[in-house]
């Protein structure tokens, strides 16, 4: 039974098997292994996913999504053919798709996986993922950090050589950065930083803002559709800038065509903030790993948005160090966690990961000065301390007589908790205790596979403990089940199905950007292909969706 | 108790290599995901012995002259650095040669080619290379309050919370001064002041005054009299409490006092009423912080000196700001046996003053109770045999610690304790010993003469 490794991406997903001592890239029914993370309802209801629905994006914004990942671990949902969908729901439906695509692929039953998380994933996030892959069938051991999925892939590319090395992933939606040491087969994680608000889809609306602008219109007031069409070509021109120096971008809106010429110093310009919020997370990475920028050897870049001319020569200016884009960026953090499911397998048994926990974790205590009510964070374990950790600290009371605790767990930096991530709480009574005297000690244990447990221990030796595991989710069992039956409920496209539905919405999608003229070719073919799918005769129906297809591939390049 | 070297199966070393070979053995042994207790037990030993070879190998110590001394139970020990001809050792200058902050990583930027960026044309606020300096700045403010031996105390953190949140005076204070923005960073400062002191939960919390007056900025202002007058105007239009100027007198670097007429408090502060002038102001500012009530020759002949000595000597007296007290106590180690073996410092040994400058150092001060800080000293003056004379000016530079009435606490007993170390090296002097040696031998001659004398009077 194969183990797998998924990158499940913000705009992409893919999934990764590791075999022999090769990085096997799995190949979905549609010819390409990367999957674009977006779920789309069809006119009868049925669920699409990947490239179809990134395609209907455009054609069908009310009824398509992505981009979710970004909302991973908070209550929002997205309403999809009338029924609500959470954020790990939608990821569910990814995963689903990925499992069935590798089961195909590789003719064997896929049951396990190691998944990629950004390193700056809270806690919240964390578990919502291990919900989705829960309801997806697949069983999570553990998660990785992407930038250590990152180095991982590297290394197993170029040998394992000692060095420091920096590895920043510049994904669709988040940035990490990671500094990490490696010696005699040996990969320590120094110090982790990011921003899980930042990415490639940044540039793609600052571009489109700009395009909007120029051009005197108003983004805010935008029909969806109009929105969707700039967004598209706004993302299309960032990625051409990667190749030639100047791009135009023409957009046809109503019966007006709108055009923005754009070059690699205006889209700096037009995104300043954007390189301002990179450089932050380096710097910290770099501070947190008590290295000197000078000790750094060699930065590495992955993630699509690394492609960038413009984000390459900007991290090589700031660090002063030229850096590596020899992996590929796109797949290279599925292999690595391919690779991490290799070795906790023991398929590749003398390499060792050492990773850590990058948020300090801590509880809230009684702010004694202002006596006001008001509460204070003290962390406990600090962050970037090895996994797995556990640390052991003293309280006192704060009250005559105390007779009880009340320990509340916090994740995050600030030292007002309120802003920080509430965790959970224990309460355990004891006996009472004179003010400002030892109260408890509280123990937090972070273990590797990010399952914390906090232990208090009163003055009578009365101990409680709590597990906050990041696999039993804050949702009940029943909870889990029910929404387990909703998604089964969901009817998804079967793979056949998929590639006429994904022609379809490719069509869709280039109908809405095209100008009058091209717009009846579309239609005449696409009408044809239609009515051939429903008569059902095979033959005809793949004639007709070869010639849809050849006449798309010319409209579009 | 094991160390963190038998853990690792090592002989004491400030090879880094051999630990991370030995490390590397032992994890593949027992991987995280095995035995989460056991690699705990090595990554905690891994961590131990690299930071100590790290420290000892800028030295120049090799594995033979590690010497472990003095195992205890709790798992601490001392380690003894033996030298070949017998000699005191000696630790290089301190901190070791580094490039000027910085400087690396701009030669670097210079050999890209081609760039895309124009950083001349482009807000440079955005697009600025990343710097070694900037890097260290990180740490400084935000470690202020736990350098003052109160890491964890709410009222650290409450202060903490009032200049990050409420006030948001962080980025302010955070960046020392330079000589062309002086007088925005004066208004920058004095609006920071007038701040706390509209805030009558703070006005008289002596923490936050101290933080105030050794934040990077205003320390790094202290020699400009606009600055002082501004506060001093501040400070006295504000009418506060007499107690509240009592304490922004005592947080005040300059010792000022807070003046007082007929047992009253008029409230004026006169910050510079002693500042000498006859210095070239502003090359060492922190010592004139220092040595306002001093005697001018013997400043002159210490300004001389540190003049002289690598600028390492100087950097320990400087605002220097470290994340932990550990690191502060290496750093006090280094100056410490720098002054007391360094040829440099050959006639500096024997100075009050220099020894008051040690003690009274930025970087020292808020370490001065600890009783590590004490051992050591203690330690080392044992032996290095120091003359008496020397001894005597050592302790009555080092600052006596506040004996609290209610209970003695753990610092006051480390204190009898080196007072009690101080006394017995001085007894153990050689030539004590020798003389009492004499004593004795002559008392016991004069018993005998008296007793057994051929010459005994009849």
């Amino acid at each position: 039974m194969a183990k797998i490794g998924i990158d499940l991406g913000t705009t992409n997903s893919l999934a990764v098997l590791y075999k022999d001592g090769q990085a096997v890239r799995i190949i979905n029914t549609l010819g390409s292994y990367i999957t674009p993370s977006a779920v789309s309802a069809d006119d009868d209801d049925r669920i699409l996913v990947g490239e179809a629905a990134k395609d209907r994006l455009i054609s069908h914004p009310d009824r398509s999504t992505s981009e979710f990942k970004r909302n991973m671990g908070l209550r929002k949902t997205v309403e999809l053919a009338g029924v609500e969908y959470t954020p790990e729901e939608l990821s569910s439906l990814i995963l689903k798709k990925l499992k069935a695509d590798s089961e195909a692929f590789l003719g064997e039953p896929v049951e396990e996986a190691i998944i990629s998380v950004p390193a700056y994933f809270d806690d919240n996030s964390r578990r919502a993922t291990r919900v989705a892959a829960d309801l997806s069938g697949l069983k999570v051991e553990r998660l990785i950090n992407e930038p250590s999925a990152a180095a991982l892939a590297y290394l197993n590319k170029n040998g394992y050589e000692d060095g420091t090395y920096m590895v920043v992933d510049f994904g669709g939606g988040t940035l990490d950065v990671s500094v990490v040491d490696v010696f005699e087969n040996i990969i320590e994680i120094l110090a982790v930083s990011g921003n899980n608000k930042l990415g490639g889809k940044d540039f793609n609306e600052a571009i489109a803002k700009n395009f909007c602008s120029k051009n005197g219109l108003i983004y805010e007031e935008l029909s969806s559709v109009e929105k969707a069409v700039i967004y598209r070509n706004a993302e299309r021109a960032k990625i051409e800038l990667s190749q030639i120096p100047m791009v135009m971008i023409e957009v046809p809106l109503e019966q007006d065509k709108y055009v923005l010429t754009l070059t690699n110093k205006d889209l700096i310009s037009i995104s300043k903030d954007i390189f301002a919020g990179i450089r932050d997370p380096i710097r910290k990475a770099i501070h947190d790993s008590r290295k000197k920028l000078e000790e750094i050897d060699q930065v590495i870049l992955v993630g699509g948005s690394c492609k960038m001319p413009t984000v390459r020569d900007y991290i090589r200016q700031i660090t002063g160090i030229t850096p590596d884009t020899s992996i590929d960026p796109d797949t290279a953090i599925a292999e690595g966690a391919a690779i991490f499911a290799a070795m906790k397998n023991k398929d590749l048994k003398d390499v060792i990961l050492t990773d850590i926990c990058p948020f300090t974790l801590g509880i809230a205590v009684n702010n004694d000065i202002l006596n006001d009510g008001s509460l204070m964070m003290s962390p406990i374990i600090p962050r970037n301390n090895t996994l797995p950790s556990s640390i052991k600290r003293s309280f006192s009371a704060v009250r005559e007589n105390q007779d009880k605790v009340n320990v509340q767990v916090y994740q995050g930096e600030n030292i007002n908790p309120d802003n920080n991530l509430y965790l959970g709480n224990l309460e355990i009574s004891c006996p009472p205790t004179k003010r400002n005297a030892k109260i408890c000690d509280v123990k937090m244990t972070y273990d590797i596979n990010g399952i914390l447990i906090v232990d208090v221990t009163t003055a009578d030796g009365q101990v409680a403990t709590k597990a906050f595991r990041s696999n039993s989710s804050v949702l009940t069992d029943e909870e889990l089940e029910s929404i387990r039956k909703k998604m089964e409920d969901a009817i998804l496209v079967s793979a056949e199905d998929e590639k006429y539905k994904a022609l379809i919405a490719r069509a869709e999608r280039i109908y809405e950007e095209s100008f009058a003229d091209q717009r009846q070719v579309i239609t005449g073919f696409l009408m044809n292909f239609k009515a051939q799918i429903s008569r059902g005769d095979p033959i005809k129906v793949r004639e007709t969706y070869k010639a849809l297809s050849e006449l798309l591939d010319n409209l579009e390049y | 108790m094991e160390i963190f070297w038998d853990t690792l199966g090592l002989k004491p070393t400030t090879d880094i290599s051999r630990i991370r070979k030995a490390y590397s053995k032992l994890v593949k042994l027992h991987p995280p995901e095995d035995n989460e207790e056991e690699f705990k037990r090595i990554n905690s030993a891994y961590k131990a012995a690299t930071k100590f070879a790290r420290q000892f190998s800028a030295m120049g110590v090799t594995d033979d002259q590690i010497e472990i001394v003095d195992r205890r139970e709790d798992g601490s020990f001392g380690v003894k650095i033996l030298t070949p001809d017998g000699k005191p050792f000696v630790p290089p200058p301190f901190p070791l040669q580094n490039t000027a902050p910085g400087q690396a990583s701009k030669d670097l930027v210079k050999q890209v080619e081609d760039p895309l960026f124009d950083f001349e044309s482009i807000d440079s606020s955005v697009v600025t290379a990343l710097t070694s300096d900037e890097l260290n700045n990180m740490s400084g403010f935000i470690s202020l309050v736990p350098g003052y031996n109160v890491p964890d105390s709410q009222l650290a953190r409450q202060i903490k919370k009032y200049l990050y949140e409420d006030l948001g005076a962080v980025d302010t204070l955070a960046k020392p001064s330079k000589p062309e923005t002086i007088n925005e960073d004066v208004e920058k400062a004095i609006a920071v002041a007038s701040s706390i002191l509209t805030d009558s939960r703070f006005t008289g919390e002596k923490l936050l005054w101290s933080v105030y007056f050794t934040s990077p900025l205003v320390s790094s202002m202290f020699t400009s009299l606009t600055f002082y007058r501004r506060l001093e105007d501040v400070i006295n239009k504000a009418s506060l409490e007499p107690k509240y100027i009592f304490v922004i007198a005592d947080a005040s670097p300059f010792r000022p006092r807070a003046y007082v007429m007929n047992d009253k408090p008029v409230g004026r502060i006169d910050f510079l009423s002693k500042v000498p002038f006859r210095y070239e102001r502003g090359k060492y500012p922190e010592l004139e912080r220092l040595l306002i009530r001093e005697d001018p020759v013997q400043v002159s002949k210490l300004m001389d000196f540190l003049s002289k000595v690598p600028m390492n000597l100087y950097g320990i007296l400087m605002p220097y700001f470290r994340p932990d007290i550990k690191a502060a106590l290496e750093d006090a180690t280094f100056a410490f046996n720098y002054i007391l073996t360094s040829p440099d410092c050959k006639e500096m040994k024997e100075n009050e003053l220099m020894w008051l400058l040690f003690f009274e150092g930025r970087l020292i001060k808020p370490i001065v109770k600890d009783a590590n800080l004490h051992t050591m000293i203690t330690k080392r003056t044992m032996e290095l045999k120091l003359s008496k004379a020397q001894l005597t000016i050592m302790k009555n530079a080092m600052p006596k610690p506040v004996k609290s009435k209610v209970r003695r606490k753990k610092e006051d007993k480390d204190w009898y304790y080196l007072e009690i170390k101080i006394k017995e090296a001085l007894f153990k002097k050689k030539e004590v010993k020798d003389f009492l040696t004499f004593l004795i031998v002559a008392i016991l001659f004069g018993i005998y003469l008296y007793f057994f004398s051929p010459f005994k009077p009849a």
